[in-house]
């Protein structure tokens, strides 16, 4: 058969589909006869969208909205235009949400003009390779540019059989795409790689799924879900990825110059932490947490023969959280190799000084640890299993080894109060010289997390976000299906406290490319630490040995007694009170770590 | 004070200087005396000097507002090398280099030398590369410019 996969906007321009790229891999495994293409219709998208607006909504302003616009929709509104052709569904409650919430409407308005005209060359060009089947890939704001194409190849080609699948298929979302859009033959909840081969095998021989785990098909008039898979996709299951089409059509394309192309991987899927403690706000891993991993040698033979084929350096791996076993198996093997990686990991906050190290030698620029909060009780609510200290001393290290992280201050949590934040607050001025976080957020109630699973943990009522009612013209009890993020009330901290945190974090961004706070041996075990950070007079301490050697001891959070056990000295409460006011260590839940640095990183602005 | 210019053999071993520091973030400061010729444009990725001697009006001044770490390096990669040159706002370029040639004869002058040590080969290479101010030839004498990036900065994605 003829096949065509599809990664429709709000995609990034930089990166190919991962699912697109391992399912059109997995189809040529399964069905060599298969003749397989993908179509990167969000590259066409920013191409169409310079070239209309004679070169005003540039492939920036794409990415302006592909970056931030989730939390408002502002993608899926553009397109929504075009899958209800109504030029103005949605405006005027669009408008009044960005009037309150101060939210910047101009790019997404701007684009908007050009979707339909967009989807109708989309598919009009998707059907010129002459498709029986069209497989669409679908995550965050991918849904409604999608549904507006599907629909207009529907109606251009009834025979041609369209499939989606992707993230916003998971669990009850998938069922509800499939029956409220009847354009859309079948969809795919869960894991493509085993039942999509199975699916295309149904579709030829015109027989019906009634047997494939997860996937959602037509008796009729009536839109028939059968139950999700329960097996997962092992990773022997999940072949390298296809990149070769994408690579050609970013070759071709004029986004090219306005990109730093990068290769995605995926070691693993699923969660080890979240297994055993899902951290009670987060959806992300959808209804299949089990944790599950390629071999080091297979991801690294992976990763290295796309590394030659593709000529890129830039990596961005997906998994939800490094493997540790990549750090003995893989990163070696990364290090040993002259080349200069850029890779992006996420992993979890409380890896050991020598483990960010060995991330920062084998090529890891770039970490997004899953810092959260500063707080341990509020660790502890959110079941992180990190505490405070453990979370600066990440900081810290990647300052020592010119590693960037990623990381946001979240609050709101059901059970939090004001003196959860005071301490931390007081505190922040002292931790300018290390990375401050992009934004503090409320948290955001999502499927899939605890909070929304159990209402019973802190958000009993909850509706579809409101971004949905302006996106989708359908009923709230389809939306609530539908809907990945929800609406509720606000929990744990609010008022005043939460605008201190604001200012405060502001201010620490603000401070941070002009802060040090630097420590160098100084003669006989001594240690001279040169403080030149925002806001604190330039000054340098130096500590003598027990003072030194105490110190030292901090750069693991320690507690007062562990510390006067270790040195063999009580009576340390008057020289941890002067490292306090000095700024030198930070203190949450009884522990005290050390906060200044080996290496000042060069700082950079982004260009 | 660094002579650019009069003595070609140390013009090109003072930039290779440059360039080494500049690449490790280390902060340098020098002066220096240009002779008229040599393209001061070129150089916008090294530490821009105290004073400059004999440049032209505005030539420093350019030099360093555009001046930032990693306007201008390479990365190694398996039988390539990735080449990011922002020394010039108006001609942003990105590029990837494959041929043997180019890939040889732009690491072996990294060590500067003059042109008439080099083969035949690598000298039509150096022609190649001098075109886009890769290689910087100045009277028989020739040095790559872009130093090899061995610190990411913070943010990483900044360069």
């Amino acid at each position: 058969m003829r096949i065509t996969l599809v990664a429709m906007p709000w995609h990034a321009c930089d990166i190919p589909s991962l699912a697109i790229s391992i399912l059109h891999s997995r189809i040529q495994l399964t069905r060599p006869s298969d003749d397989v293409a993908d179509y990167y219709g969000n590259l066409r998208w920013a191409e169409f969208l310079v070239s209309a607006s004679e070169g005003v909504l540039t492939p920036q302003v794409y990415a302006g909205i592909a970056e931030d616009g989730f939390e408002h929709g502002l993608g899926d509104w553009v397109f929504s235009a075009a899958l209800y052709d109504d030029p103005e569904f949605g405006y005027d409650e669009l408008r009044d949400y960005a009037a309150e919430r101060g939210v910047d409407i101009e790019a997404a308005v701007a684009c908007r003009a050009y979707a339909a005209e967009f989807i109708e060359a989309a598919a009009e060009e998707i059907l010129a390779g002459d498709p029986e089947v069209i497989g669409f890939t679908s995550t965050f704001m991918q849904n409604v540019a999608t549904l507006a194409v599907a629909r207009r190849i529907k109606r251009l080609r009834p025979e041609c059989v369209l499939i989606l699948g992707g993230a916003n298929c998971d669990g009850a979302m998938g069922h509800a795409l499939h029956r409220n859009h009847r354009f859309l033959d079948y969809v795919v909840r869960g894991e493509g790689e085993l039942v999509l081969p199975q699916l295309l095998d149904h579709v030829e021989r015109g027989k019906a799924p009634e047997d494939l785990p997860g996937v959602c098909w037509w008796d009729g008039d009536r839109s028939v879900c059968n139950p999700a898979p329960t097996r997962i996709v092992p990773p022997a299951a999940i072949p390298s990825p296809l990149f070769d089409d994408w690579e050609r059509a970013l070759e071709d394309s004029p986004v090219r110059g306005h990109v730093q192309p990068k290769l995605v991987l995926e070691g693993a899927r699923g969660c080890w932490w979240g297994e055993k403690h899902q951290c009670t706000f987060c959806g992300l891993n959808g209804s299949f947490i089990q944790f599950r991993s390629k071999a080091p040698d297979v991801l690294w033979e992976e990763l290295s023969t796309l590394v030659t084929k593709h000529r890129l350096l830039d990596v961005v791996m997906v998994d939800n959280i490094i493997d540790m076993n990549y750090l003995p198996g893989l990163l070696p093997l990364l290090r040993d190799q002259d080349w200069d990686l850029r890779i992006h990991y996420e992993v979890k906050s409380n890896l050991r000084p020598d483990q960010v190290e060995q991330l920062a030698a084998a090529g890891v620029a770039h970490i997004q640890p899953g810092i959260e909060s500063l707080n341990s009780r509020v660790l502890r609510i959110m079941d992180k299993g990190v505490d405070g200290c453990q979370n600066v001393r990440i900081l810290r290290e990647a300052e020592n080894n010119d590693v960037t992280v990623s990381w946001n201050y979240l609050y709101g949590f059901p059970g939090e109060t004001d003196d959860d934040y005071g301490p931390v607050i007081e505190q922040l001025p002292a931790l300018v010289h290390l990375q401050p976080p992009g934004a503090a957020s409320r948290i955001s109630l999502e499927r899939f997390s605890p909070y929304f699973e159990d209402p019973g943990l802190g958000f009993p009522a909850r509706v579809p976000a409101r971004f949905y009612g302006y996106t989708y013209d359908l009923p709230v009890a389809e939306l609530h299906d539908l809907a990945y993020m929800f609406d509720c009330a606000d929990a744990g901290i609010e008022g005043e406290v939460v605008d201190r945190l604001h200012a405060s974090i502001a201010g620490w961004a603000g401070g941070y490319p002009a802060s040090s706070l630097v420590q160098r041996e100084y003669g006989d075990g001594g240690l001279l630490i040169e403080d030149r950070r925002a806001g604190w007079p330039a000054a340098d301490h130096l500590l003598t040995g027990r003072e030194a050697q105490a110190y030292r001891l901090l750069e693991r959070g320690r507690t007062t007694e562990y510390l006067a056990k270790a040195l063999g000295h009580a009576g340390l409460d008057g020289f941890l009170g002067r490292l306090l006011d000095r700024g030198l260590i930070f203190r949450d839940d009884g522990r005290h770590v050390a906060l200044a640095t080996r290496n000042v990183p060069i700082r950079g602005a982004l260009l | 004070m660094i002579e650019l210019g009069s003595d070609p053999a140390g013009t090109v071993r003072a930039l290779a200087t440059l360039r080494d520091h500049a690449a490790a973030g280390a902060e340098v400061r020098w002066s220096g005396r240009v002779d008229p010729g040599l393209p001061i444009a070129a150089l916008r990725h090294l530490p821009p000097p105290d004073t400059l001697q004999g440049c032209a009006p505005g030539e420093l001044d350019d030099w360093r507002r555009i001046h930032g770490y990693g306007i201008c390096y390479y990365r190694v990669g398996p039988g390539f090398l990735q080449i990011k040159d922002y020394r010039d706002p108006a001609n942003r370029f990105q590029l990837t280099v494959d041929d043997p040639r180019l890939t040889e004869a732009f690491l072996r002058l990294l060590e500067p030398a003059p042109l008439a040590e080099l083969t035949a080969v690598t000298r039509r290479a150096v022609r190649v590369l001098a075109e886009s101010n890769l290689v910087l030839v100045w009277q028989g004498h020739a040095v790559t410019l872009p130093p090899r990036l061995r610190r990411w900065p913070v943010p990483c994605q900044s360069i």
